[in-house]
């Protein structure tokens, strides 16, 4: 029970750090950005549970895998003219960026995988995951920019507000968090980090079956 | 048109800086083997003809028509018709399975975003393709160097230690670039 257990947090790590490679790392290292990609993702991911639930429903699986991908691009195209009419700026700060998650291995693995559950549970069991990861990529996001930026950008009526919280200019060193190759070292670090605990808990766990 | 490869190719690489395929090239390069050969002809024949088709369909129809915004729709659907069948003709032909979506698709929304004729898309497209292309061999040298130092299996020390490689390569590709030296620039 516990093998598995270990091996379900592995798997789950492992899903992280391909989402992240495929959505956060390549997208600009700021909060807003981040907020607005993980709305996408999750309305993503409800829209794509519902639309694979009505293929269910209706014995559409000939066409469900060309209406899955059509609907989650209109999806996208649906969250770009929201955001060209609200906060046209974020529209093109993101820009290619924005279709990321949409063809993510993240999303694509619960859209076609072969389980069939009922609604209930499908959308339940989805949302948990995708909430879940959307508090990592939010974390991940609100870091890059205070290291790499020192600011806060924020979402608001009126556009993108950015609360300065330091002068990013005179520590030269951590503006490498706003890059790539920044982004890059961060998600190694936290896998590195997870291996670390993990690894840990192995000897803490083994030590006290020695001593029963 | 040399510019517009090597533009793509290393200066602003498809699969460092845009992100196009960053997971998925991680995982191919574990294997260098005639699955990946196929799987390289059967996608660069499917992004270069959807990126030709949809060209054409945005610029006759779309335009026209004041429907631009709905081109990645349509390109999803060109993308998709002739993915299925150059798939049909390499699986019947070779017997291999070469199905693969979101790096092709991905490829051909930049294509088609960052260019401004015919000519110019399939050649970006190209671009990508070749730094893809260009990547797996660095990876796979990579990932066979990482396992002949760590005999260990384990397998997340490995995959942060390419990614931590991975970020040397970009910062190696992007040293000609010093405009972090000027203040305020980032």
């Amino acid at each position: 029970m516990r093998r598995s257990g270990e091996i379900m947090n592995k798997k789950s790590i492992y899903v992280y750090i391909a989402a992240t490679l495929a959505m956060i790392v390549p997208a600009p290292g700021r909060f807003a950005c981040g907020v607005v990609l993980v709305l996408e993702l999750n309305l993503l991911m409800l829209v794509g549970t519902l639309v694979r639930a009505f293929i269910n429903r209706f014995n559409l699986q000939t066409t469900g895998n060309v209406l899955i991908l059509s609907v989650m691009i209109a999806v996208t195209m649906f969250m770009r003219q929201i955001l060209v009419t609200t906060v046209p700026e974020m529209a093109v700060q993101l820009g290619f960026v924005l279709y990321l998650p949409t063809v993510s291995s993240f999303l694509i693995g619960y859209m076609f995988g072969e389980e069939q559950q009922s609604l209930g549970r499908a959308v339940s069991r989805n949302m948990l995951h995708s909430l879940s990861y959307s508090v990592f990529a939010l974390v991940f996001f609100l870091f890059r920019d205070v290291a790499g930026f020192g600011t806060i950008t924020l979402l608001t009526g009126h556009g993108v507000y950015e609360k300065v919280l330091f002068d990013s200019g005179k520590i030269n060193a951590l503006v490498f968090f706003a890059t790539i190759p920044g982004a890059l070292v961060c998600t190694s670090g936290i896998l590195i980090l997870y291996v670390y605990i993990i690894n840990k808990f192995a000897i803490v766990e083994k030590a006290e079956q020695e001593n029963d | 048109m040399i510019d517009i490869i090597l533009y793509y190719l290393f200066y602003c690489s498809a699969v460092l800086v845009y992100g196009i395929g960053l997971n998925r090239t991680t995982v191919l390069s574990r294997s260098m083997d005639k699955t990946l050969f196929f799987l390289t002809i059967k996608n660069a024949i499917t992004i270069l003809c959807s990126t030709a088709l949809s060209w054409v369909i945005i610029m006759e129809l779309l335009i026209p028509a004041g429907l631009v915004e709905l081109y990645p729709l349509v390109a999803l659907l060109i993308f998709l018709s002739v993915s299925v069948f150059v798939e049909v003709l390499i699986r019947i032909t070779t017997g291999f399975k070469t199905s693969e979506f979101g790096v092709s698709y991905l490829v051909i929304l930049l294509a088609l975003n960052e260019s401004t004729d015919l000519i110019n898309a399939v050649i970006a497209a190209s671009g990508c393709i070749l730094s893809l292309l260009i990547i797996l061999p660095v990876m796979s040298a990579l990932r066979k160097r990482i396992e002949c130092a760590r005999p260990r299996n384990d397998r997340m020390k490995k995959k942060s230690l390419i990614m931590l490689t991975m970020a040397v390569v970009i910062i190696s590709l992007a040293v000609w670039n010093v405009s972090w030296l000027n203040q305020g620039v980032l």
